[in-house]
This record gives structure tokens, C-alpha cells and sequence, in this order.
């Protein structure tokens, strides 16, 4: 299962021990929604829980900081050296990456969240 | 250098853990008397010590700056922050204490370093802002427990990528796409490392680029090594995987325990794999023990030749929780009621209750199983209320279907 950083997400019922395990590694829950890990909550644990819940693979995947698309990883050069849940959640889309001025569209990007 | 010519100028001008740098700088421009010191924790080169100078320096506070690992003594510390501690700044001016590598503090704790700083926190009247740069929180769990936490993670590849290409086209230096890649792969996610990497292949060409690279003696980490080990095709790789990851034999043998123990290996071979880690830790405590450290250079054909038979290609992937997962799923769990009966046993076992309940606990339901009504006495003489009498009761429910 992929899910993007940040986003809502169902689950199917795993019972409440892992749902407790899940709410004290700091994943979100809404009734209606469903589940979210912020940027800031303990992505290698959340995985880690699912992974045993599910029984399958479960990877966090980041968003484009300039344009909120989900990123490819499977794509990227730097797939294999890349442990996405042990950095930081955000990342710059192929897109926005081929833009000569990055960089600055990056920065912009920042700047227009911090004001 | 390019390292501090391009040091960013503006938090804007950083990349990589944007929510923590909003988050630090809201933090700090809503500081009041009272609130919670802020902790910086990551890795190296990941912009902890660029963000609070950057910070403070948009919000016109002066840093005290301390670093925590060199300073250690109560002493020496009310020497420098003594002044501080009491009063604002001789002219008004805004003043925030800094103190780097808090986490190198608990390294001695035997000259009053720490307990001067868990004071500090709670009595200061300026912003205390500290660092650490442990991945591993444990040694630091009071300070995080009474500080507000930003994580600083390691930068990804592709940000690291724009930030090497913005300065090399102020530099007006031309590398090719596939040359700085070699470069950015190399600092893995070390903003500092790639800069600097960049600089002294700056006029290179990517052949050059990549056969120095190349060249480099290639070294594992702990994950890399093991990840690779668990995946080897062959006995050959597999040592190769070992012989190159740059730790400690001890740290490998945890490594493996805890990898091994984390996995969904049938019941038989997790034994066998238990037994020749075993066996490669006795090995490792006998030459710590006579000293004959030349030995070690076989631990690592040893426990390679020897795990690598026991385990299925795949069937363990790397782990670093110590212990089983089920264990600890329940320990989160039902924490208190474990908590207080490992608390209880501890003293009269003299070790830790995390030992307890880890090690001795299911001996100790298995023997106790056998008379539920002893059972209930002996844990109602150690002062279990119901609740956690309950959570004990099941515990030993679950552990006698597994002995049967």
C-alpha cells in the first residue's frame, strides 16, 4: 500500500490493539476521513505497525512542496539510496525538477507558507 | 570555501524540514516567559544550528551559544550562563541561550551537567533553544519529555540536487547532470558533504567524477550492511555485506538478535538462527574478556558463514526493535499495568524493569501459571490493583497456549 505523506487514508479493521499502537505513534483518526500521518509523526514506526497489520508492504511516499503532487519514487534517480521515511517528507516532483530556476520556485514556495 | 560563502543567508534560502523551520520560527516569535524550550534533534549537516542563527537573527535575539558536550560541569556552566540566567540583556537587547549537543552531555553523568540544564529549562527567563543530533532518543527522553521537539530529518536527494546546482551556476561552474548526481548520492543527505564534495570536483569531468568515487573505499552502514546480508545470493556475498559494514562486532550481533527475532521466521529455524548468534556473541564477550583482539578478524566470516546457512534468502529483513513485536505491541499497550509489575519486581530482582519484563516476565508466568491462585496472591502481594491484575492474568493465558 502507498499512501502520500499527509493525506487521509482508509484502513480496514485491525483491531484495537494495533489501533491504539497506531494512535500512540501519532497517526490521525477521523471518523469520516480516516487515517493521516502528519510530516512530523513517526513514519518508520506507523509503517512498521501496518506493515504487520496489513501483512503487506506499507510505504509513505512525500508530496511535491511546490505543486502537492504525489511523487513517483519508483522513477527517481535516487530511488534506492532514498529511505523516504527517515527524511524529511517533502520533495520536488519530476516537473518541478526540470525547471532550469528549482530552486527559486522552491524558495517561493516556502515563502508563500511562512507568510 | 563554498561551504560558508553559500551558507544560507534567509530560513527561506534552506531546504529540506520546512514544517519544523515554520514551526521554530512561529515557536520562537510566541516565546513567553514560562514556555517550553525548543529541542532540535537530527543528524549532522541537516540545518539545526543554521536554522536557530538564522531565526534568531530575523527576530534580533543574541545567542549565548554553549556546547553542551565540551562544557560539562555544573561549575563551569553557571560560569557562563550564571549572568544570563537572571536578568535580560544589559541593554534591552534579546538574549537565547543555545546549547549544542545536549545529547554528548550523557555521555558522563557524573558532574552535575545534566541536572543544571533540566534545572535551567524550568527556571529561565530567556528562550533556551538546545540540539542534539541522536537519531536514538532514548538517552534524551527527560529533555524531550519537557522540551518542545523539532525533528530534523536527513535532506532528500532531489533537494540537495537543486540546492548543488543553484551554487554551481553562481559559481559559473558546468558538471554534467549524471556528475552531480555521483556527487549528491555520495553526501547522502549531508548538505554540508555534497557542498563541499561539489567544490573539489568542480573542473572534473563525470569520468574523472565517477572513478574517484569509485575508488572510495566502499563502507556499509549498519542498515545497508544487514539489508544486503539478509538479500546475498551466496555465502561470499553475504560475509562481503558483513566485512564492510562500518560497526562494531557487538553492534552487528544486536543487529542480527533483533532483526532476526522481528522476523516471521518458522519456529525451528528461528531457534537455529538464535543459536549461532548466540554462539558469535559468546565469541565477541570471550575476546573482549582475554584480549586477544586479532580474532576479531574472523567474527565476521563466522557469523556470515554461519547465520547465512540458518536463514532463507528474504525470509529477515532488518530490524532494530529489541524486542519481539508482539511483546511490544502489547507493552505500548498495556503499559501501566506492565509498567507497575515490572516496577515492583525490579526491586527484587536488582535490574531494570524494562529487563524484567523483557527477560524474566514469561519464565515467571509460565512457572506461576500452573496455580492461578498463588498467581493472584503473589502479584497481590506485590500491590497489583485489579486493573492490572486483569492485564497479568490474560498475559499468562496467552503465554500457557504457547507453552502447551
Amino acid at each position: 500500500m502507498i499512501v502520500a505523506i499527509g493525506e487521509w487514508f482508509k484502513l480496514p479493521r485491525l483491531g484495537r490493539e494495533f489501533f491504539i499502537s497506531l494512535m500512540k505513534a501519532g497517526l490521525m483518526y477521523d471518523k469520516s476521513k480516516g487515517f493521516k500521518a502528519e510530516a512530523n509523526t513517526d513514519l518508520i514506526k506507523i509503517s512498521s505497525i501496518l506493515k504487520r497489520a496489513l501483512g503487506e508492504d506499507f510505504e509513505f511516499v512525500p508530496k511535491c512542496f511546490t505543486c502537492n503532487s504525489i511523487i513517483d519514487c519508483y522513477s527517481c534517480a535516487y530511488y534506492l539510496i532514498c529511505d523516504v521515511k527517515s527524511l524529511t517528507p517533502n520533495c520536488l516532483c519530476d516537473n518541478c525538477m526540470s525547471n532550469e530556476d528549482a530552486f527559486a520556485i522552491y524558495s517561493n514556495a516556502l515563502m508563500k507558507k511562512m507568510s | 570555501m563554498w561551504v560558508e560563502k553559500y551558507r544560507p543567508k534567509s530560513i527561506e534560502s534552506m531546504v529540506g524540514n520546512e514544517e519544523s523551520r515554520i514551526e521554530f520560527l512561529n515557536w520562537l516569535k510566541d516565546w513567553k516567559k514560562g514556555s517550553k524550550p525548543a529541542l532540535l534533534i537530527g543528524a549532522p549537516g541537516t540545518g539545526k544550528t543554521t536554522l536557530l542563527h538564522l531565526t534568531s537573527k530575523k527576530l534580533s535575539y543574541n545567542v549565548i551559544e554553549l556546547n553542551a558536550s565540551d562544557v560539562r560541569t555544573k561549575e563551569k556552566m553557571m560560569q557562563k550562563l550564571g549572568p544570563v540566567l537572571s536578568s535580560k540583556g544589559l541593554f534591552g537587547e534579546k538574549l537565547l541561550i543555545f546549547l549544542d549537543e545536549v545529547d554528548g552531555m550523557y555521555d558522563r553523568q557524573d558532574r552535575g551537567g545534566i541536572e543544571f540544564v533540566e534545572e535551567l529549562i524550568e527556571s529561565s527567563l530567556v528562550p533556551i533553544v538546545m540540539a542534539a543530533n541522536l537519531e536514538d532518543d532514548k538517552k534524551i527522553i527527560k529533555l524531550i519529555r519537557k522540551s518542545r521537539v523539532f525533528r530534523f530529518r536527513r535532506i532528500p536527494p532531489r533537494l540537495v540536487e537543486i540546492y548543488v546546482e543553484n551554487i554551481l551556476k553562481k559559481e559559473g561552474v558546468k558538471l554534467s547532470k549524471e556528475s552531480i548526481r555521483l556527487m549528491v548520492r555520495e553526501s547522502k543527505g549531508d548538505m554540508r558533504a555534497a557542498i563541499n564534495t561539489a567544490q573539489s570536483f568542480s573542473g572534473l569531468s563525470t569520468e574523472e567524477i565517477s572513478s574517484i568515487i569509485s575508488s572510495r573505499d566502499l563502507t556499509y552502514s549498519l542498515r545497508e550492511g544487514f539489508e544486503n546480508f539478509f538479500n546475498a545470493d551466496s555465502q561470499e556475498k553475504a560475509y562481503e555485506a558483513l566485512r564492510i559494514c562500518d560497526a562494531m562486532p557487538r553492534d552487528k550481533v544486536r543487529l542480527a538478535y533483533t532483526s532476526v527475532i522481528n522476523s516471521n521466521l518458522s519456529e525451528d529455524k528461528l531457534i537455529k538462527a538464535l543459536e549461532k548468534i548466540g554462539e558469535a556473541d559468546e565469541i565477541v564477550k570471550m575476546i573482549g574478556k582475554t584480549q586477544e583482539w586479532r580474532l576479531l578478524r574472523y567474527f565476521d566470516r563466522l557469523l556470515a558463514y554461519s547465520l547465512f546457512k540458518a536463514l532463507p534468502k528474504g525470509a529477515v529483513s532488518y530490524s532494530e526493535d529489541d524486542m519481539p513485536w508482539d511483546l511490544k505491541v502489547r507493552m505500548w499497550n498495556e503499559s501501566k499495568a506492565l509498567r507497575d509489575t515490572g516496577k515492583s519486581l525490579s526491586k527484587f530482582l536488582h535490574t531494570s524493569s524494562r529487563e524484567v519484563l523483557s527477560t524474566f516476565m514469561p519464565y515467571l508466568l509460565v512457572i506461576l501459571s500452573k496455580d492461578k491462585g498463588s498467581m493472584e496472591r503473589f502479584f497481590r502481594l506485590l500491590g497489583l490493583d485489579d486493573s492490572s491484575l486483569k492485564v497479568i492474568m490474560k498475559e499468562t493465558e496467552r503465554i500457557s497456549i504457547k507453552v502447551r
